[in-house]
């Protein structure tokens, strides 16, 4: 079984390929657990229950036009697509796509950062509906 | 049924000057997009005739 680095991979979000000012990117997959534990049980007895997601990319700031502030800005505090894969090649077995729809994404940071570092903004985009593609 | 144009280059709708048309823009905030710059919405010119018809 092939290990994988990452270092290709594609970040687009609202349909615009932000890749290339992204540097770090964590896609939570998570199924709410709810209790359905009754009378005559030992233990705790959960089923699943509503997709849970978030998605954190640490993106590099960046005014010119299309690019980081030009994209994220308009789209706080309401919901969009994003797309998501381990490299930006072809999606394949190997490499899927991550499609997440009405991610919601609550906060932006336009300037952040101190004297002589980069300016990075933190993105968390909540709830939403993964779908795993393979073809 | 509305049209953009798609004037970025990182937009995967499309390439930069392609036309799209809302029924294709599912699931995507369309107002970012033309606040931020990406698309703009193509205006439709009604033709003479048209207004004609349009007018009986």
């Amino acid at each position: 079984m092939a290990v994988k680095v990452l270092t290709n991979a594609l970040v687009t979000i609202n349909s615009i390929d932000l890749s290339t000012k992204s540097n770090s990117v964590t896609l939570n997959y998570e199924i709410d657990s709810v209790e359905v534990t009754a009378f005559g049980s030992s233990g705790h007895i959960f089923t699943g229950g509503l997709q849970n997601n978030s998605v954190e990319i640490e993106m590099l700031q960046d005014f010119a036009t299309s690019l980081t502030e030009a994209t994220i800005f308009p789209l706080v505090g309401t919901t969009t697509t994003l797309v998501l894969r381990a490299d930006s090649g072809a999606v394949s077995a190997t490499n899927p796509t991550y499609t997440i729809s009405n991610a919601f994404l609550a906060a932006h940071t336009p300037i952040a950062g101190g004297v002589g570092e980069l300016m990075m903004s933190s993105l968390t985009f909540t709830g939403g509906t993964l779908v795993k593609t393979t073809a | 049924m509305t049209t953009y144009r798609v004037l970025s280059e990182n937009c995967t709708l499309g390439k930069q000057g392609d036309t799209v048309a809302d029924d294709q823009l599912e699931g995507i905030n369309v107002a970012a997009l033309v606040d931020g710059g990406h698309l703009a919405e193509v205006s439709v010119k009604v033709s003479k005739t048209e207004l004609k018809e349009t007018e009986k």
